[in-house]
């Protein structure tokens, strides 16, 4: 019983890990609950986001 | 502490042990939805592995994750020794920190507190709060996180009262920010709202400046117009380049001590 309970809670929160982005009109991207791998495309879209590669940089600690 | 429940000061006072609920409606269980490395906080608190614990005290019609953060019993139920073994694996692959927030995760201090409970002491611990929480919470969180990442939303109550319903915002947030920087790292956050930069950043950024002028601030130029914002004909839309571009101005002119 206790098994099942831990695999329904790991199952839900996983589900529930999103990022956002929404595209304005004018171009500009606004992005919500950041997620590595997400940082690595809004970097390569915009490679002047300075602090954008900053936090791409961070994600091959994730992806070993 | 959930018996006669003030850890915010809406000051409900209700038993959440025998299933009254305030304003926040959070019963004595707490409940998660999201757990999740991130990379969208401040530079030097990431990679943050953040666990937003389900409920609010606060009402904020533009809040990002309205439907979560106000809803006490979505996403998943929260189980403390499973969330540090998550943290934990989270911290040996690479995380930097880990970010209790909410919601908000002042009325879930006793979850919250468990979770520190199971975690190393080397952990950098992260509390991500509106700054709303009594004495009484402030008293239980003595000591407990390395840094404290409050927001500084409103420069008025009436906007505050407005936009996220809560009365005698600013004295709360500002006793709240006056504690924590003396007792701890403090970082301070003001989501710039769009038609707000005046009565809400600048009043804000003063007292920042005079207050506690080396404290680290992010001024967050990202607003969404998000959840209930359609209910106020200013929330709209973004923020302009104008409304942007006086903010930061005025943060450099008042010297403040901007971070990203």
């Amino acid at each position: 019983m206790k098994h099942r309970t831990t695999n329904k809670v790991a199952k839900s929160s996983a589900a529930k890990s999103v990022s956002e982005i929404l595209i304005l009109p004018n171009g500009k991207i606004l992005a919500h609950n950041i997620s590595s791998g997400l940082a690595g495309v809004l970097a390569e879209m915009n490679p002047t986001d300075e602090a954008m590669n900053q936090r791409a940089v961070r994600k091959h600690i994730f992806e070993k | 502490m959930l018996a006669d429940c003030r850890l915010c000061e809406h000051n409900c006072g209700v038993n959440r042990l025998a299933g009254e609920t305030g304003l926040c409606h959070v019963g004595a269980d707490s409940h998660f939805f999201s757990a999740q490395v991130e990379v969208s906080d401040e530079l030097e608190l990431i990679p943050v592995f953040a666990v937003a614990l389900s409920g609010c005290d606060l009402r904020c019609d533009f809040c990002i994750t309205g439907a979560s953060s106000w809803n006490p019993r979505s996403g998943a139920g929260f189980v403390a020794w499973e969330m540090a073994a998550r943290a934990n694996a989270a911290l040996q692959a690479g995380a930097r920190t880990v970010m209790v927030l909410g919601g908000e995760p002042t009325i879930h201090l006793p979850s919250a507190l468990e979770l520190l409970s199971l975690l190393p002491e080397s952990a950098k611990l992260v509390w991500k709060t509106n700054a709303h929480g009594t004495v009484q919470a402030r008293e239980l969180l003595d000591g407990m996180f390395d840094v404290w990442l409050a927001d500084f939303k409103f420069g008025n109550d009436a906007c505050a009262q407005r936009l996220a319903k809560v009365p005698d915002y600013v004295r709360v947030v500002q006793a709240n920010l006056l504690w924590a920087n003396a007792q701890s790292e403090l970082i301070v956050r003001h989501l710039l709202m769009p038609g707000h930069a005046h009565c809400c950043w600048r009043p804000v950024a003063e007292w920042l400046a005079e207050q506690m002028p080396s404290v680290k601030v992010n001024l967050r130029a990202g607003f969404w117009p998000a959840w209930q914002a359609r209910r106020h004909a200013e929330l709209q839309l973004p923020t302009s380049a104008a409304e942007n571009d006086f903010a930061f101005g005025l943060a450099r002119a008042l010297g403040l001590n901007l971070i990203s």
